[in-house]
């Protein structure tokens, strides 16, 4: 039988691909090793130890880190003791955990991308990308808000985490390029 | 029930078929033995990791369609609960607050001032005298795929007292819960639900449904009732023609039309028709045809029949015995009332003609009257005036109806129309019936 007479990169080959892995075995096969390569390239440990030593040089800052996934935040959050806000954070509890952020209560909040729009987020200086998606409008809304120092002294920072030889490192690179091209113009 | 992106069919001539699978297919036998055998080993597990599970599961080359759909009515058979030792927002909060003081809290200790994390848990697991572990594990207890598989089936986590179940409700949103044979959770349990399953899929863009059934009718009609699904019922004969009388009747013919000007854009009506269907493989004969609406823009709409040879089985209850919300909360109002008249079931089909009626309750006054109580939970304009007219013409003077206001179809088009309409918004008060029994009822032949 032959299960590769469609080219994964042609034009619509992803799409083919995709529709593939609900039936065809061998299809879905490699739909699950693709989903836990780009799991394992979100997640890797040693985003961890980069971001601890992150927190060590900015824990007297106030920092958001930013996941793409909430397993990753839910981690995160476990890991450094850090608060924490997902789509699946009720609403009470999210506006508590932002008003805490807001009056300095907490320093440091960690989240998936639901900060992305409609909620007002309180100014951080220092921004911690840990994984996103490509696109470029999310990027630079991302942007927009934490680039605000916090005081005179210090510049904000923005920081991005990838982990090299994976399909990240191209994702950043094309996103980055979007953010200049829209400078520019 | 199958989600509708799980639903699997194929259209072809103006008909749509489910694609059922073969029970004694050996593929898709192991599939389901496996699948059993995950939510057993995941029983007392967080929902999550079953999810994952599932998720990364590719057995014996059978479609993944079929492998969630399988997955989905096991997961209808699931509880899933928060298993935490203190409240998950309370731990949080003081975690969030002990760390605040104490960042930066790091993985690798440096010669700095720094914190490892499991001093903070265990001074806040401490302050709410629990262990560390159940500190850790029950921070974030509460998110969704962090809940606990506390049942499965019949089958209890160690420790999780077994919630009685309350039975039999029907809500507006045709999502009921009703009696269920007692079934355990085996192979051919499963496959037989999914094919059951494939086939109320496709009902759920069902716009009208013709039953016929020439046994178990009291069974039916109840389900009928108890999905609020709007009926018409005819006797027929042994062939499935129409006949002018009752009492020489083999079977009945029922009409139930899903009114798209009520309904439209809105699955409602046509999940109630999925609800209904598994009542009629209790029957050893039945058929049913169906108008599938195909295609939305147009009102297209394609046929879908099913009868007993389609080795469909049921896991319904055939004990009549169940009630719609409504009839047995009116049921406990009266026993709890100050009344003479009183309230029994009412098992007997009443003639209309042509057409039947079944209606739900009689009540009975000691000096010999009598009065019919229908409820009518889901109707449309032309529905009800179909029934009134019916009604007139079939001179039962002492049928009382009960309408449902709840549904937005204007009632105030009625108001006054029918002195034997009784109008209800949430429940039927049993005074408001005594007053109409007054009224109507006739004496006792």
């Amino acid at each position: 039988m032959d299960n590769h007479d469609f080219d994964i990169w042609k034009e619509r080959g992803y799409q083919e691909f995709l529709k593939r892995s609900s039936y065809d075995p061998q299809g879905r096969r490699a739909f699950v090793a693709k989903q836990r390569a780009e799991e394992i390239a979100r997640t890797a440990e040693k985003k961890l130890d980069t971001l601890d030593n992150l927190l060590k040089r900015h824990h007297d800052d106030r920092t958001i880190i930013f996941t793409a996934n909430n397993d990753f935040a839910y981690d995160i959050s476990k890991e450094f003791v850090v608060p924490c806000i997902t789509h699946q954070t009720e609403t009470d509890e999210r506006t508590e955990i932002l008003e805490r952020f807001r009056t300095g209560e907490y320093s440091m909040l960690v989240t998936s991308q639901v900060l992305d729009e409609g909620i007002d987020v309180p100014a951080a200086n220092v921004g911690i990308i840990l994984s996103g998606s490509a696109s470029k409008r999310q990027y630079a809304q991302r942007l927009g808000r934490i680039l605000r120092p916090t005081d005179d002294r210090q510049p904000a920072r923005l920081y991005e985490i990838i982990t090299d030889n994976t399909k990240e490192q191209y994702v950043s690179t094309r996103r980055r390029q979007g953010v200049s091209t829209s400078a520019d113009g | 029930m199958l989600t509708a992106d799980l639903a699997r069919s194929r259209t072809r001539n103006g008909t749509v078929q489910p694609l059922f699978i073969d029970v004694g297919d050996p593929q898709y036998r192991e599939t389901a033995a496996e699948l059993i055998q995950i939510f057993e080993d995941h029983i007392g597990e967080p929902k999550g990791e079953l999810e994952e599970t599932i998720d990364q599961l590719t057995i014996a080359d059978t479609d993944y369609k079929i492998v969630q759909g399988l997955a989905k009515l096991l997961k209808d058979e699931c509880e899933f609960e928060t298993v935490a030792a203190a409240e998950p927002q309370d731990i949080r909060q003081l975690l969030f607050q002990k760390s605040n003081k104490t960042y930066p809290i790091v993985r690798q200790p440096t010669l700095g001032e720094d914190t490892q994390k499991l001093e903070v848990y265990s001074t806040v697991a401490d302050k709410l005298g629990i262990s560390l572990e159940e500190c850790y594990r029950g921070m974030y207890a509460d998110l969704d795929d962090n809940k606990r598989l506390v049942q499965f089936g019949h089958r209890v986590s160690d420790g999780h007292e077994d919630s009685a179940k309350t039975s039999t409700t029907t809500q507006l949103t045709g999502d009921s819960e009703e009696s269920y044979a007692e079934d355990a959770i085996t192979v051919d349990w499963l496959l037989t639900r999914y094919n059951l399953a494939l086939a109320q899929a496709v009902l759920y863009d069902a716009t009208r449904m013709q039953i016929r059934v020439w046994d178990s009718f009291g069974t039916v009609f109840s389900y009928v009732k108890l999905f609020g699904l709007m009926h018409r019922i005819y006797p027929i004969d042994g062939a499935g023609n129409r006949i002018a009388d009752t009492d020489a009747a083999d079977g009945y013919e029922a009409i139930l039309d899903g009114p798209a000007s009520l309904f439209s854009k809105s699955r409602k009506y046509g999940i109630r028709m999925a609800n209904f269907l598994p009542a009629l493989p209790l029957c050893d004969r039945w058929e049913m045809e169906a108008e599938i609406l195909g295609d939305e823009a147009t009102g297209n709409t394609v046929a879908f029949d099913l009868d007993h040879t389609d080795d469909l089985s049921s896991h319904y209850s055939s004990q009549g015995d169940f009630d719609s919300d409504v009839e047995r909360t009116l049921a406990q109002k009266w026993e709890r009332a100050n009344t003479d008249w009183e309230l029994v079931r009412e098992d007997d089909v009443l003639d209309l003609g042509a057409e039947v009626m079944i209606p739900d309750f009689a009540v009975e006054h000691p000096d010999g009257r009598r009065a019919i109580l229908e409820v009518v939970g889901l109707w449309t304009p032309e529905y009800l005036d179909d029934r009134l007219t019916k009604i007139r013409e079939a001179d039962a003077d002492n049928l009382l109806l009960a309408v449902s206001e709840r549904l937005d179809c204007s009632s105030e088009d009625f108001e006054g129309m029918d002195d034997r309409v009784l109008w209800f918004k949430s429940g039927i008060h049993v005074y408001d019936v005594v007053e109409l029994a007054d009224e109507h009822a006739t004496e006792m032949s």
